[in-house]
């Protein structure tokens, strides 16, 4: 609470009642003059002249020292209220009239709470989190500074309010107005974001609104922020200058020093808080029944350690598991728990923890994709007349005995999860793609135009598509077709490299799979797993093949070379294309270019990890907030398409052109939760994609506001705490309430120094004062308080040389 | 003798054996002394030579010089006389002060200075008489050279001592605000001077000029010291003047608020003493040196003693001092 005196508010006006003590030096003045000892005295004509000569200057004496001692008293009171410039008219110095650009944060962190919340552990969230928002977050205080800065312009000020968020609209006010209403009803509709402050963003639209000021105005850029940092270190000038941030630093010194600049920090924020910074399941691949790890890391980033902390899992909104664990300070922990994939379908899996000060990072989703089978198409390229000499044979082979994908837990999961069906490349044509969640082409030698482009959609729907080579291939065709620019993957294939060709020793030896300590997410039960057989394959031939260049206007991810063999060439390339994915191994899965499926025991295990790989989606149903949503592919045929929010919003969908497919591009995805996408009419399934908020945003560490203005020579800047300790009205004439109580100590201590002269002897004290006069006025031509110290210092020293020489000098002086 | 008589201390007394009182002129004396007399007879010591007159003692003429010269000469020699020695002892109350360190009032002071001037001077010989007085003469003990005349003197020491300002002497109390409110500061009603005239009267009283020793703090106005001083030496009397003082008074060493009560009619004063210190000390020491002043103008032997000194020391130093001015 401040009050107001005079021109000065008071920010601790509480401490203004100790003003009484300034009565001290007066009572124990009055209490000593009243108490006399009663001398009878001969030589009274000495002292009567005596006192005639000096009564008045006595007394003129003593009243300066009372007043002396008062004044210390009252100045000490007043510096501890901490005052400051409370009314600036009373100030009046005739000033231009001010554009105000008011830079308010948005951006998540804002949205911690402004005071210590209580710790809640309560099974209901809900309630804890409506519980929350009744609480002043560091956001609304960050309102209420900037309605008070608004509420203290003078008359002919002009405003405008720009908001640091992730996302559009960030100029709140575009035109200037003097209009202080609008102004404050416009940062009263302002709202909290869950997005991350794009403080560039905000910064590179400053200079234009900026040039919108009149000639005759003088600009005011007042930024209130709790400055976090990783949003704001890319304006300090010595944070590392590359790239964007070395042009984000010179803007922010531009913009600093061109104008006057109010840094408001607004905070603190409540103490503790834990993030939940991510959320992943162990299986790309989810089975009904089958069981899983769910794996969350929760990190403290809060101010003070988190002991019990409580951490739930729900499936669909019901609660699988309940965990407590304990977090230190700044430390991360992954705390993971094993649940049972519901029937097939998709699913939400949510995480939640304890409510603390920031709400909005106490919960996490993540959709889950549940299937029946896996339904694996097998294309043979090679006709023959055996069985066994077919192409797809030892895959079938591989594949169709298998228990599951997830045959490693042996959990009972029905052989029936894995479906195959093997067709000829003839009959690829005819082939119902969409009935298919994989399709594995082994040794095709030639691919029409129009079974690429179906080939190309269904791996961008979601398909897997795998391709392997063998004798029968035609690298032209392939390269053409296949890998061409509008294939399916950009590689190029090349000679075969045969053993008797690369080995130059006398007995040609077979190549093998390098396998690193660092294998690809598609190899990973083969890490840490010598034994399993993959080391042990023997090939005698593959085709060489080389990665192309990206193309501009490539949209997908960029090719993975997952496996190599020894002579450094890659065997497996995998690459994320649309919503499926697409691999291929460069040699043959039979035992026509080696006997590796006969004998490596690796074999089997590598045919269900390829397809199991390629049936996977690259975590797709997961943005983070502000992360664009595209729906390739979609049939307009269908009917429309309608988004469901996480707030229940319904919001039917524009069905756009995409690279001559329709998509569905969903941008505002502002607020976190699930958003759901489905038919109006259709019975077909809904898809559901998670936005979680970005955990860097949680992150404590705050930049100091004082630094930021140091990065700036510009002498009118201000750094505040609150609108009421700083003057908004009038350039340079303004200082915090920390400044004047600085200065304001800066008098006691001269009045010490004084009083102990005047107490001494008065012409010293004289002496004392006029120095620190001098000191003053030294210090207000040279802005440099170092001046005000060393006159301070100069009394002092003076006094103690005075006092030497006259204790050393007393008998000699002594008046006989 | 000496052992019964008040202010008479044997002990101190013995101290003052070898110390003399000389006058530093001529004195007139009754009788043959040590000193000399401003009158020329034909007593022991020859003087100078002069033309007989008629009516001159043929008994003196030079018949060598008449036989040498025809013409007719007397010798004239100096007469050698004791002196008469008069103590003027300031009894006023100012002179009754005494400050706690000190262990003898002025007065008390003065009383034993007197009575150890009139012990060296009737020792060797010489007349030495008491005078007292306040704003009037009181007592006159005329001038003897009997050992006996000591009982005269002691007597009226005596008679002298606790006259008025008892209650002076009382310890500090502290004051009331009723009191402290109706004091006053009567900066120019001042009480009437009483030196000067008092030492008029004594001048007209002295018979034969002397020596004349002043026993006082001096507390008057200077200037109306030194016309009474300067009606002694008018007189051509050897005049010695011995200002008493408290330690207090010339020390001034109060630190508290302190009222101050004066004496002989003065108000009383409050006063903040720190702050007055210095300015008290200088009114003090510049009247002393102006009373100093005076006496050099006037060849007045000045002498301070101060009562926390040891009275035979006091006297001594006094006494030797004397001799040094006369040189």
């Amino acid at each position: 609470m401040s009050v107001t005196l005079l021109a000065f508010g008071f920010a601790t006006p509480a401490l203004l009642g100790w003003l009484a003590l300034a009565a001290t030096p007066l009572l124990i003045h009055w209490l000593f003059r009243r108490r006399f000892r009663e001398v009878p005295w001969a030589a009274m004509q000495f002292l009567y002249e005596a006192a005639r000569k000096q009564s008045r200057r006595s007394r003129l004496e003593q009243l300066l020292l009372l007043a002396t001692r008062m004044l210390i008293l009252i100045v000490v009171v007043l510096a501890l209220a901490r005052p400051h410039f409370a009314d600036q008219d009373l100030l009046a110095r005739p000033s231009p009239p001010t554009l105000r650009l008011l830079v308010m944060d948005c951006s998540l962190s804002m949205g911690r709470l402004a005071a210590s919340s209580d710790e809640v552990s309560s099974a209901n969230l809900l309630e804890t989190q409506a519980a929350n928002r009744s609480k002043k977050t560091v956001f609304d205080s960050a309102k209420q500074t900037a309605k008070e800065i608004v509420q203290r312009g003078q008359a002919g000020d002009r405003y405008l309010l720009v908001r640091v968020a992730g996302s559009e609209p960030r100029v709140l006010i575009q035109q200037p107005t003097a209009n202080v209403n609008s102004v404050l009803d416009e940062i009263d509709r302002t709202k909290l974001t869950f997005e991350r402050g794009d403080v560039a963003a905000t910064l590179r639209l400053l200079p234009e609104l900026i040039s919108r000021k009149r000639p005759d105005e003088r600009c005011e850029l007042v930024v209130i922020s709790d400055f976090q940092s990783d949003n704001w270190s890319g304006v300090l000038s010595d944070q590392v200058n590359v790239g964007s941030n070395a042009e984000l630093a010179a803007l922010w010194k531009q913009l600093s020093e061109e104008q006057s600049l109010s840094l408001m920090e607004v905070g603190p924020s409540a103490a503790e808080n834990a993030t939940i910074a991510s959320l992943r399941i162990d299986s790309p691949l989810l089975a009904a029944g089958q069981q899983t790890l769910v794996t969350a890391t929760i990190r403290n980033t809060g101010s003070a350690p988190l002991t019990q902390q409580r951490i739930d899992w729900l499936l669909d909104g019901q609660p699988i598991g309940t965990r407590f664990i304990d977090l230190p300070l700044g430390q991360e922990e992954s705390v993971a728990t094993e649940f049972s994939a519901p029937a097939s379908g998709e699913h939400v899996l949510e995480m939640r923890i304890a409510n603390d000060a920031l709400a909005a990072d106490n919960t996490r989703w993540l959709p889950i994709s549940v299937r029946s089978e896996l339904r694996v198409a097998l294309v043979n390229g090679r006709a023959t007349g055996r069985p066994r000499d077919a192409a797809t044979f030892f895959v079938e082979q591989a594949l169709a005995p298998a228990l599951s994908l997830a045959t490693k837990a042996s959990r009972g999961v029905a052989s029936a999860w894995l479906r195959t069906q093997t067709v000829t490349e003839p009959d690829l044509t005819q082939l119902d793609l969409t009935a298919h969640d994989v399709l594995f082409l082994c040794d095709v030698h030639d691919l029409s135009d129009v079974d690429v482009e179906r080939l190309r959609k269904f791996v961008e729907k979601g398909g897997g598509l795998i391709v392997s080579l063998g004798p029968s291939h035609k690298k032209e065709r392939l390269n053409e077709s296949l890998f061409g620019p509008h294939g399916v993957m950009p590689i190029r294939l090349l000679d075969p490299i045969s053993m008797s060709a690369s080995a130059s020793d006398a007995v040609p030896s077979p190549f093998g799979f390098d396998l690193t300590d660092d294998l690809h997410p598609l190899l990973r039960e083969f890490r840490g797993n010598p034994g399993a057989g993959l080391g042990a394959a023997l090939i005698r031939q593959y085709v060489h093949a080389e990665v192309l260049p990206p193309n501009a206007a490539q949209t997908s991810a960029p090719v993975e070379i997952a496996l190599r063999y020894s002579s450094g060439d890659p065997a497996i390339l995998s690459q994320s294309r649309g919503a499926g994915r697409c691999v291929v191994l460069t040699s043959a899965v039979d035992e026509s270019w080696g006997e590796w499926p006969i004998w490596a025991p690796g074999f089997v295990p590598l045919m269900h990890e390829l397809v199991s790989f390629a049936a996977s989606s690259d975590s797709a149903n997961e943005r983070l907030i502000g992360e664009p949503f595209v729906l390739s592919f979609v049939d307009e045929s269908d009917g429309s398409m309608t988004l469901i929010r996480p707030n229940g919003e319904r919001q039917t969908l524009a069905i756009q052109a995409a690279q001559g497919d329709s998509a569905i591009v969903i941008r505002d995805t502002t607020q976190p939760g699930i958003y759901e996408i489905g038919r109006e009419s259709g019975t077909s399934r809904r898809r559901r994609f998670a936005i979680n908020i970005d955990s860097r945003e949680c992150e404590p560490s705050r930049l100091r506001a004082a630094d930021l203005a140091s990065s700036s020579r510009s002498s009118d800047r201000k750094v505040a705490a609150n609108a009421a300790s700083a003057q908004f009205a009038q350039a340079g004439e303004t200082s915090s309430a920390d400044n004047l109580s600085r200065q304001l100590l800066f008098v006691v201590i001269a009045l010490l120094v004084i009083e102990q002269c005047l107490a001494w002897k008065f012409s010293v004290g004289i002496v004392a004062a006029l120095l620190v006069l001098l000191g003053v006025g030294i210090h207000f031509v040279t802005q440099s308080e170092s001046s005000i110290t060393i006159c301070l210092m100069v009394c002092v020293l003076a006094g103690c040389l005075w006092f030497a020489f006259r204790w050393y000098s007393w008998p000699a002086t002594r008046i006989r | 003798m000496t052992q019964t008589l008040p202010y008479f201390d044997p002990r101190t007394l013995s101290k003052l054996n070898g110390v003399a009182l000389h006058a530093r002129g001529t004195v007139e004396g009754a009788v043959t002394g040590a000193h000399r007399s401003p009158f020329q007879g034909f007593a022991a010591e020859f003087a100078e030579h002069r033309e007989y007159a008629p009516g001159d003692d043929l008994r003196y003429v030079d018949w060598k010089i008449f036989g040498r010269t025809d013409r007719v000469f007397v010798k004239q020699f100096e007469e050698e006389t004791n002196f008469d020695c008069h103590v003027l002892l300031d009894a006023s109350e100012s002179m009754r002060f005494r400050s706690e360190s000190a262990t003898l009032s002025k007065l008390e002071f003065a009383k034993h200075v007197a009575a150890a001037i009139s012990y060296v001077v009737v020792r060797q010989q010489d007349a030495c008489g008491l005078m007292t007085f306040d704003r009037e003469l009181l007592d006159v003990v005329r001038s003897g050279s009997q050992t006996t005349h000591w009982k005269q003197i002691s007597h009226v020491l005596e008679q002298t001592a606790n006259v008025g300002g008892a209650s002076r002497e009382t310890s500090p109390t502290l004051l009331t605000r009723t009191k402290l409110a109706n004091t006053k500061l009567p900066y120019n009603d001042q009480p009437p001077r009483v030196l000067e005239p008092i030492l008029n009267e004594i001048a007209d009283q002295l018979p034969r000029r002397g020596i004349v020793i002043l026993l006082s703090d001096l507390f008057d106005d200077a200037e109306s010291l030194a016309k009474g001083l300067q009606r002694l030496r008018h007189r051509r009397h050897d005049v010695r003047v011995w200002q008493i003082v408290d330690p207090a008074e010339e020390d001034f060493p109060f630190d508290d608020p302190t009222l101050f009560q004066g004496m002989e009619g003065w108000p009383d004063l409050p006063v903040e003493p720190r702050l007055l210190r210095n300015a008290y000390r200088r009114e003090f020491f510049a009247h002393r040196e102006s009373i100093r002043r005076q006496c050099r103008s006037l060849r007045i032997d000045f002498e301070l003693l101060r009562t926390d000194a040891a009275v035979e020391v006091a006297v001594k130093r006094c006494l030797t001092g004397s001799m040094r001015q006369r040189g």
